[in-house]
């Protein structure tokens, strides 16, 4: 299965999230900043990489696991993903979109917008990185209940899995 | 079996039009009545975030669909490159057009104008406009 996380620039939450899901970062503790910014993408993505799906690593289970920015529109992505996989006969169970964009907190915001919006890197840089330890235990549930569905999923042999879609602020407006 | 995608980054299916004309289900030459008679235009709001409309087969028998959402072009072309890629679709397997018209606030002015009753004759007005305009640059853009 491939999993791809996503957030609203691919490169601070949805990049944790699949670190924790890879064991990249720990799930026990919470990191420092610089097992934070030794991450591939971690902060490094910019505005051209927006809607660009890229490999993080392959789970314990045999997992592909993704990352993409969509902007404030995941729906989008939703929508692209779903057609996609009709025109094409792709398997609706064989991915999954997970919104790590509902863990971000005001910190990461501030910092990804000084960061990578305005190139404030310096800046940006220590306070996305607070706001993503800030954030740490909220991303820590959300890989372990994508495990333990795709656990559960493995075990109860379900053929038709859907897709998650969480509760993203944006969508509801 | 291979497929024409069209992408477009406004939320009203311009990429659909360019598809239409493609397909056979619009004339060459600029029709507004046929244009409005589609059913895609007509339920346009259905279409917009991105949900794919198919459009049909071409003579070669190529599969026509398009894909239309106010946001950065490289958004959605990267999105359905990434995506098909990941599933092992290589680039042979698919065409995918990138459909720009110039004076994309003409196209956001009218597709909000159409949204409020009173003002919906104004907003067809805005996109007929800007149609017609590039209806020729909408019809060469497909290379068949």
């Amino acid at each position: 299965m491939k999993i791809i996380y996503h957030c609203y620039g691919g490169t601070h939450s949805s990049v944790t999230a699949a670190a924790i899901h890879l064991g990249i970062l720990p799930n026990y503790r919470i990191p420092s900043a610089p097992e934070l910014l030794a991450l591939d993408f971690f902060d490094r993505r910019g505005g051209e990489d927006i809607g660009r799906i890229d490999f993080m690593g392959r789970d314990r289970y045999g997992n592909d696991v993704y990352v993409v920015g969509r902007r404030s529109r995941p729906q989008i992505l939703y929508h692209i993903t779903a057609g996609l996989a009709e025109l094409f006969d792709i398997r609706p169970e064989s991915y999954l979109l997970v919104d790590a964009g509902s863990c971000v907190n005001t910190s990461m915001r501030i910092g990804g917008v000084l960061s990578r919006r305005l190139g404030l890197v310096r800046l940006g840089r220590p306070v996305v990185s607070l706001g993503t330890i800030m954030a740490y235990k909220k991303l820590c549930r959300l890989v372990e209940e994508v495990q333990y569905r795709l656990l559960d999923r493995h075990m109860c042999l379900v053929t038709d899995y859907p897709n998650i879609y969480y509760y993203t602020p944006e969508v509801s407006r | 079996m291979s497929f024409l995608i069209l992408s477009s980054p406004y939320d009203f299916p311009v990429a659909a039009i360019a598809g239409a004309i493609h397909v056979g289900l619009l004339p060459k030459e600029y029709d507004s009545d046929k244009l409005w008679s589609l059913n895609f235009i007509q339920e346009h709001k259905k279409f917009s975030h991105a949900r794919p409309i198919y459009l049909g087969k071409t003579l070669r028998g190529e599969k026509v669909v398009s894909i239309s959402a106010s946001t950065k072009p490289f958004m959605l072309t990267g999105i359905i490159e990434t995506f098909l890629n990941l599933h092992g679709f290589s680039k042979e397997q698919y065409r995918l057009v990138d459909v720009h018209i110039p004076g994309r606030h003409f196209i956001m002015v009218g597709k909000t104008l159409l949204g409020v009753p009173l003002l919906q004759k104004i907003g067809r007005i805005i996109i007929n406009y800007q149609i017609k305009r590039f209806y020729h640059h909408l019809n060469e853009l497909i290379p068949s």
